[in-house]
């Protein structure tokens, strides 16, 4: 608790209150602006926080992600457009409660789901963080083995694009991740024998270049112009307010989903958004009713994907084992600033974990006071025409990514992986299980081979605690599900 | 002529300091900002040690000593950039261990030759490593490690420079050491503390925590002098390992053919800033470990090229080719 309190001091620092409210309104933009989201933002950032603190920088660029995470339902509610990934499910019932003329309704549920559902997700990282580093030390190669490959089934199984695309690009990710120096020999893979291919493949560029570019040409292609944004001012949303007590549940519900999801490596807001919408809909009476209007539909995925926007912190901090891509480029930031993230780091920069973690409930409560009043703000936001802002975005990404590594290399790279990820997305293979086999693949390998070489060999040594055997358990109960449930629905078809 | 001959007199002598106002006298320089390449990541050790050194530096000289980033390839990109730059002594680039010693057996692409492409200009910092082993374990001394290390022993390590120094040892001392590589302290920290692997050989300052608290005990350290922090610990050559040393070090270098004025100029400089007690202390506290050597320019070349070919020998011993 008195850790807890020092971290409110931290937070409560000038300096680091303003970069936290920067952040935050920062990934409220991004998150409101479709085609852009906190992974691009935050990889644009990352060099601009070489000169801060650490503390600050990751303060600032977590405000990016989680403030995200706000703003996109905006766009969602209003356009019907989703502004990030994780607010897609709340088009489905926000858009129609917009278009019956009850966007204040819908756009303060979506408000007071979201701080609810972070302020839950705060509390569990704040109770289970301490839980896991003591429990850390149990941790060996063999379970960092065990966690990760948990990790990369997961990213290739639960994303929603059937198991075989899943694999798919969890694979290339792989492929793409072992390009370098090979940790072991320190001999160089897949240099094709250009230089700056021995450092590998920048994590900023290949991220940036599977989601930032694609979605700008395939929003352009679409041209939504023409359609205005529903209008909508404070005092539709105030007036709302005594509507609320009925999502209260829903909210429980959803940060409960997504509490438990976002610390598992390669689950995190999208899919507990998801998640917590189908559940939703099964605890009901009259599960026709979604999809038509209802707040609890868009309650539970806002509370959903802010609980794991927190809780994905958690491995993140405790670990050092990023579950998301953009929690990867959040663990890149603390290493740029000479802080290697793993069980030792709330130990040994107290400060920083938890002023994080009082930051990310300022944030939070900045978020709320601020989205509610500048509504009308936000709805003007929306309607921007594109045309001027992607070109922005893009000469943005390539500033970012020549940021991070000084080299016109990787502006190539970003340009590549833009085109890939397009091709990609026009035959519906998704990239987010390829950035998942991008950043655990290399950790996999360098886990199972030091498993090995400690071992000796012995391959009994990686089943040889109850951690791993319990998660390799789950690992197999996340590969045979999917199949038992397209054999049980296959079957069941015939007769409906 | 005359006064530039009376200077290089004077430097010869261990007293370079002193003479430096003659040779401000002898030659303006420098007249302009100084770039110092460094070929790694922004916010790295590397990058931190090297602003570090910068802005004392650039307080001595009067001029501003800009870092320049140009990481890529292990550091042969901004590396091969220095080497193509003017010796006017304008440009410097910070050489380490890794680009100076290793990285051209390693790989074709790193096209140049330390020895003859650069000059040395300072050596800013000499860290030894230290091998511990877990505070619970029987292992006590150096000849308890060699028992136990006469069948099989796993020993974690942090890096290449330290890889080295285990594989010198138990060549030396004919031990049966599995090597298990770490690419950070954090991960081989848990799993020596945890018991997993039998010992580590790593920085010191990244164990000082866990022997201080008794959870490591330390078994030797590989520089020639006893490590200041762990008085207790004793150096591979007290244990009668004849001239064992092996160190991680960075140093300045510039592009060869640097006149000496400006060379020693350079080397004064740096040098009083790495004597500097408020940049020792600095550098300290983000674990590099000053340099203490106090050497001239040409003492520097003579530093790196020793490195370069017991690096060299030994990769070849390994059996790797470059690829």
């Amino acid at each position: 608790m008195t850790e807890l309190l020092s971290g409110f001091a931290t937070a409560l620092h000038p300096i680091n209150l303003v970069y936290c409210l920067a952040g935050v309104i920062l990934g409220n933009i991004v998150g409101v602006l479709p085609g852009i989201g906190a992974i691009a933002a935050i990889s644009i950032l990352l060099p601009l926080t070489f000169n801060l603190e650490p503390t600050t920088a990751v303060i600032m660029l977590a405000g990016v992600y989680y403030g995200a995470e706000y703003g996109g339902s905006i766009a969602s509610i209003l356009l019907n457009l989703p502004g990030t990934a994780s607010n897609a499910i709340t088009t489905l019932d926000g858009y129609p409660l917009a278009r019956r003329g009850e966007a204040g309704l819908a756009l303060l549920t979506a408000q007071v789901s979201s701080f609810a559902g972070g302020t839950l997700g705060i509390v569990a990282m704040v109770v289970f963080s301490p839980l896991i580093v003591s429990f850390s030390l149990s941790f060996g190669p063999a379970e960092y083995f065990a966690t990760l490959l948990l990790g990369l089934v997961a990213g290739a199984s639960v994303i929603g694009c059937g198991p075989l695309k899943g694999i798919a690009m969890v694979s290339i990710g792989m492929l793409f991740g072992s390009v370098g120096l090979d940790l072991n020999s320190g001999l160089p893979r897949y240099d094709l024998g250009i230089p700056n291919l021995l450092d590998g493949l920048s994590i900023v560029a290949v991220a940036m270049g599977l989601f930032g570019i694609p979605e700008v040409i395939a929003n352009i292609r679409a041209c939504p112009s023409g359609e205005k944004p529903i209008a909508v001012n404070a005092r539709a949303m105030f007036s709302a307010f005594r509507r609320l007590g009925a999502i209260v549940p829903s909210i429980f519900r959803g940060a409960a989903v997504g509490g438990t999801l976002g610390p598992l490596p390669g689950a995190g807001p999208t899919i507990a958004s998801f998640l917590a919408y189908s559940l939703e809909r099964s605890t009901t009476r009259n599960p026709e009713e979604f999809g038509t209007g209802r707040i609890n539909g868009v309650a539970a995925p806002e509370a959903a994907n802010n609980a794991a926007a927190q809780t994905a912190f958690i491995p993140t901090m405790t670990l050092g084992i990023p579950g998301t891509p953009t929690m990867a480029i959040i663990l890149g930031a603390l290493m740029i600033h000479g802080i290697s993230p793993g069980p030792q780091l709330v130990g040994e920069h107290p400060d920083l974990f938890w002023g994080l973690v009082a930051s990310f409930w300022l944030g939070n409560v900045f978020l709320i006071m601020l989205n509610v009043p500048l509504i009308g703000f936000w709805a003007r936001l929306v309607a921007v025409p594109r045309r001027f802002f992607f070109p922005v975005i893009i000469a943005l990404v390539c500033t970012g990514v020549f940021g991070v590594s000084n080299s016109s290399f990787d502006i190539w790279l970003v340009l590549a992986m833009g085109g890939l990820g397009y091709i990609f997305r026009c035959f519906g293979f998704p990239p987010a299980p390829l950035l998942i086999g991008f950043v655990l693949g290399p950790m996999v390998e360098e886990y199972l081979r030091r498993a090995l070489m400690i071992s000796g060999g012995d391959y009994t040594y990686l089943v040889s605690s109850p951690t791993s055997i319990t998660i390799h358990c789950l690992t197999a109960a996340l590969l045979v599900w999917p199949c038992l449930r397209a054999a049980t629905t296959r079957s069941a078809q015939p007769a409906s | 002529m005359h006064t530039k001959r009376v200077f290089l007199a004077g430097v010869v002598s261990a007293f370079a300091l002193a003479a430096f106002p003659a040779a401000q006298a002898a030659e303006d320089f420098p007249t302009k900002p100084i770039r110092l390449i460094v070929p790694y990541s922004p916010g790295g050790g590397t990058d931190v040690t090297a602003r570090i050194v910068a802005e004392a530096v650039a307080a001595d000289i009067g001029q501003p000593v800009v870092v320049e980033n140009r990481p890529g390839a292990s550091g042969t990109v901004g590396t091969l950039l220095a080497k193509r730059e003017k010796a006017d002594g304008y440009t410097l680039l910070f050489g380490i261990q890794a680009t100076m010693a290793l990285n051209p057996s390693l790989f074709k692409a790193a096209s140049y030759a330390p020895k003859e492409d650069f000059d040395g200009v300072a050596l800013i910092s000499e860290s030894p490593y230290v091998i511990t082993v877990p505070g619970k374990s029987e292992i006590n001394t150096y000849e308890d490690f060699a028992a136990a290390a006469s069948e099989r022993m796993t020993m974690a390590n942090g890096g290449s420079a330290a890889l080295l120094a285990a594989r010198l040892l138990a060549r030396d001392a004919d031990l049966k050491v599995s090597n298990i590589p770490y690419s950070g302290s954090g991960a081989a920290i848990s799993d020596i503390l945890a018991g997993r692997v039998n010992a580590l050989i790593s920085s010191p300052v990244s164990v000082l925590p866990h022997v201080a608290s008794g959870a490591l005990k330390p078994i030797l350290v590989t520089s020639a002098e006893r490590y200041p922090a762990l008085p207790d610990a004793p150096t591979a050559q007290e244990l009668g390992f004849k001239d064992f040393k092996v160190v991680g070090w960075y140093s300045i270098v510039a592009p060869a053919g640097v006149p000496q004025t400006r060379l020693d100029r350079l080397n004064a400089a740096f040098n009083k800033a790495v004597a500097d007690p408020a940049t020792r202390t600095h550098l300290s506290e983000i674990g590099v470990t000053p340099s203490s050597l106090n050497l001239d320019a040409k003492a520097v070349s003579d530093y790196i090229g020793r490195e370069y070919d017991l690096w060299t020998a030994e990769i070849a011993e390994a059996g790797l080719e470059p690829q």
